[in-house]
């Protein structure tokens, strides 16, 4: 088993097999969190392509301050964050339909569904709803922060993330219907 | 207040496998790489080569001068021409090749390119233009002078080192490259406007739609899919990035720009069945990442007799409490599609028994 620093240095002098080692260890997680904020499985694998590619060029910028993983996270929240600025300024919605606070009485708790059923259902919500609510139930950044990352006022993403619960019910009830409330 | 849901926290250690072509294809984005910065430095290493010998030449050239030669380099743009003029009238020294005038009444011998034919032909000052014209290496006679009365036979080399510059379109002042998407005809929106995007920027385009890219000057241009015009259409399966390169002022640039390729269409169900058996009950339309979503549902006669504003509801056939009557119904449909292009749909359903 190699240590940590020997696969970085590897990666660094461009050995391939030292990328491969790398690249098995931290992609499942960085897969996940593409997997979130992203519409699907293509565009999540796309992704992280990218990020990958990216990871090798600046990973001789990784000084060792925390967690090497806690690194690689941030940037490809970043990264990820900077795809969605740049096709479009954050698309925000704010057109939740009458009808859609209709279940907001039931608990958010869809216990009974797997990792990947939830990711699947994040990733069905509109894009300012997935990043806000990615970025503060999840990563547990807080309503400053967000609002510095995304450049929008802090009161919007709050209004994002209680739209975004209140949509998540919304589809949980569509598709699960009775059951999952009842 | 701030706390968070466990459950969703849990899904900061989702870990899923990634697909397996992944790695393969970054490895091979990291060999492309590699590979275009090695051919860069073995381009310029060729180019000093050419450089040289180009120099080589032109200096074996200077310090020969008068020597009769029919050697023709064509590669390194040396061309040696052979003429044999005979002329009866003044003729003097014409600044550049289009200079020749008809104006010139005298027969002319000319006699191309190493043939020392003992048979002259006899043209027309015309023809001597469209002739000389036809060659299109030579661009500078002004030292060729020609004489009254004298039968002239010269071997002149004509050096052509400026050919680049001649090619070049006069004066560029856009170094911009236009990228412009049409959407086809028969894609949803109608209400979509072409759309410039600048250099080596992302363009989404939904899938099946073709986008334009353009490039307003250059010469030498080569795009990544082995076109050379200056715009290229491209119809995309997959979000794709094209590369080109092209010569401008003697310089050679590089960019490249992707189209992401979305799937953003709407499908949209032509009939339904809302008669409770679970099966094709409700109508809705099927799409990702849709938002600001307006369905109107119309009967034949106009009367409007169902909204929805979210994708997941659909129409269920009632209207007012009761179901509608079989038959051809309308919808209207309006949304903002994955791209935040603001769409607008009309169609007809009908309400099967």
């Amino acid at each position: 088993m190699e240590s940590q620093e020997e696969i970085i240095q590897g990666c660094l002098k461009g050995d391939r097999q030292k990328q491969y080692a790398f690249y098995q260890q931290f992609s499942p997680v960085l897969y996940g969190v593409c997997l979130r904020y992203l519409r699907d499985d293509e565009s999540a694998a796309d992704m992280l392509q990218e990020c990958f590619l990216k990871i090798f060029e600046k990973l001789g910028d990784y000084r060792g301050e925390g967690s090497l993983e806690g690194w690689l996270r941030k940037l490809t929240i970043n990264m990820i964050l900077n795809t969605i600025k740049q096709n479009q300024r954050l698309p925000l919605y704010d057109d939740l339909s009458d009808d859609a606070d209709r279940y907001s009485h039931v608990a958010l708790q869809p216990d009974h569904l797997t990792q990947e059923e939830l990711v699947k259902i994040i990733q069905r919500l509109p894009t300012g709803y997935k990043t806000v609510f990615n970025l503060y139930e999840i990563e547990g950044y807080s309503h400053q922060e967000i609002a510095e990352m995304l450049g929008i006022s802090e009161n919007t993403s709050r209004t994002q993330l209680r739209n975004a619960k209140i949509k998540l019910q919304n589809i949980l009830y569509q598709m699960y219907g009775k059951n999952t409330f009842e | 207040m701030e706390e968070r849901n466990h459950l969703f926290q849990s899904l900061r250690q989702y870990s899923p496998q990634p697909p397996q072509q992944v790695w393969k294809k970054i490895e091979h984005q990291m060999d492309v790489s590699n590979k275009k910065t090695m051919s860069g430095s073995k381009k310029w290493i060729i180019g000093v080569a050419v450089g040289l010998i180009v120099g080589v030449i032109v200096g074996l050239w200077l310090l020969l001068p008068k020597t009769p030669k029919t050697t023709t380099i064509s590669s390194v743009n040396v061309v040696e021409t052979k003429k044999e003029i005979v002329l009866d009238s003044v003729f003097t020294a014409p600044s550049t090749i289009n200079d020749v005038t008809p104006a010139v009444s005298a027969p002319i011998v000319v006699d191309e390119q190493r043939s020392n034919s003992s048979t002259p032909l006899n043209v027309s000052p015309q023809q001597v233009q469209t002739i000389i014209e036809k060659s299109e290496n030579i661009t500078d006679n002004s030292h060729q002078e020609i004489k009254q009365n004298v039968v002239a036979t010269e071997s002149k080399p004509e050096k052509n080192t400026h050919n680049d510059k001649t090619e070049q379109p006069s004066i560029i002042d856009s170094t911009e490259t236009i990228l412009e998407t049409h959407i086809q005809e028969d894609t949803i929106a109608k209400s979509v406007l072409p759309i410039f995007v600048e250099l080596n920027q992302h363009q989404n385009i939904c899938r099946g739609e073709k986008a334009t890219l353009r490039l307003p000057q250059g010469n030498n241009i080569v795009w990544s899919n082995g076109a050379t015009t200056n715009n290229i259409t491209v119809n995309p399966l997959e979000t794709t990035t094209y590369q080109v390169t092209w010569e401008q002022n003697h310089q050679c640039y590089q960019s490249e720009m992707t189209i992401s390729v979305l799937d953003c269409a709407l499908f949209i169900p032509n009939a339904f069945s809302p008669n409770g058996d679970g099966i094709n009950d409700i109508f809705r339309p099927v799409g990702e990442g849709i938002s600001n979503f307006n369905m109107l549902i119309f009967s034949s006669n106009g009367e409007r007799l169902f909204e929805s504003k979210d994708i997941f509801m659909g129409w269920d056939g009632k209207s007012g409490g009761s179901l509608s009557k079989a038959g051809v119904y309308i919808y209207r449909i309006s949304f903002q599609d994955i791209t935040g292009q603001q769409r607008q749909l009309q169609g007809i359903l009908n309400l099967l028994p």
